[in-house]
């Protein structure tokens, strides 16, 4: 019979594994995008597409919502209230979701301007290493409210 | 959050929190990444 101890241990561990495998994911996504940003087909490029203060704010609204977990985490520790922990918690995981909606609202605008992932390599792997990123911000504060 | 709820700040809620802001921080990383080598190099 193990102890709790190594139990938890090895849960940590394993999460550990999952977030490295998670970087090995990102890496490749980056090498690709590195390969490819240039093949545009004729279509749209980076530089026709970017909307920097559109994706300023959704920087700002991610940054926010990191030190809003830092601020939570130490709430945790200094054992506080569980009502204000909770709170504490969901403005984070709040923040998550007009972020998404950006996301969701910047891809509706290229989908409809004609620069939809199959037009070249360029989209197709700038939407799916944004569309990787958002999927994994998404579920996992979905996953943070229940668990 | 819905365990913090039912089960209260225990050892192992900590540890789920833990583990949570982890990942968070981890995804925030990779944003910052995105933004500067995907938007920033590419609207220079």
């Amino acid at each position: 019979m193990e102890s709790k101890t190594a139990l938890q241990d090895k849960v940590s561990f394993g999460f550990w594994v999952y977030l490295m495998s998670d970087c090995v994911l990102f890496a490749g996504l980056f090498a690709t995008y590195a390969v490819l940003y240039t093949s545009t087909y004729g279509n749209a490029s980076i530089q026709t597409i970017v909307d920097l203060p559109f994706v300023v704010i959704e920087t700002l609204i991610l940054l926010t919502s990191s030190f809003t977990v830092g601020l939570a985490l130490l709430a945790a520790e200094r054992g506080k209230k569980i009502a204000h922990i909770h709170r504490a918690h969901l403005r984070p995981l709040a923040l998550a979701t007009p972020f998404f909606l950006m996301e969701l609202s910047e891809f509706a605008r290229l989908v409809a301007q004609g620069s939809g992932p199959s037009h070249s390599a360029f989209l197709s792997i700038f939407f799916t290493l944004l569309g990787t990123h958002g999927l994994l911000t998404s579920s996992s504060a979905q996953y943070g409210c229940w668990f | 959050m819905a365990h913090v709820l039912w089960k209260g700040l225990s050892e192992g809620t900590t540890r789920k929190l833990l583990l949570m802001s982890l990942f968070w921080h981890f995804l925030d990383i990779i944003w910052i990444f995105i933004f500067t080598f995907v938007y920033l190099f590419g609207a220079l």
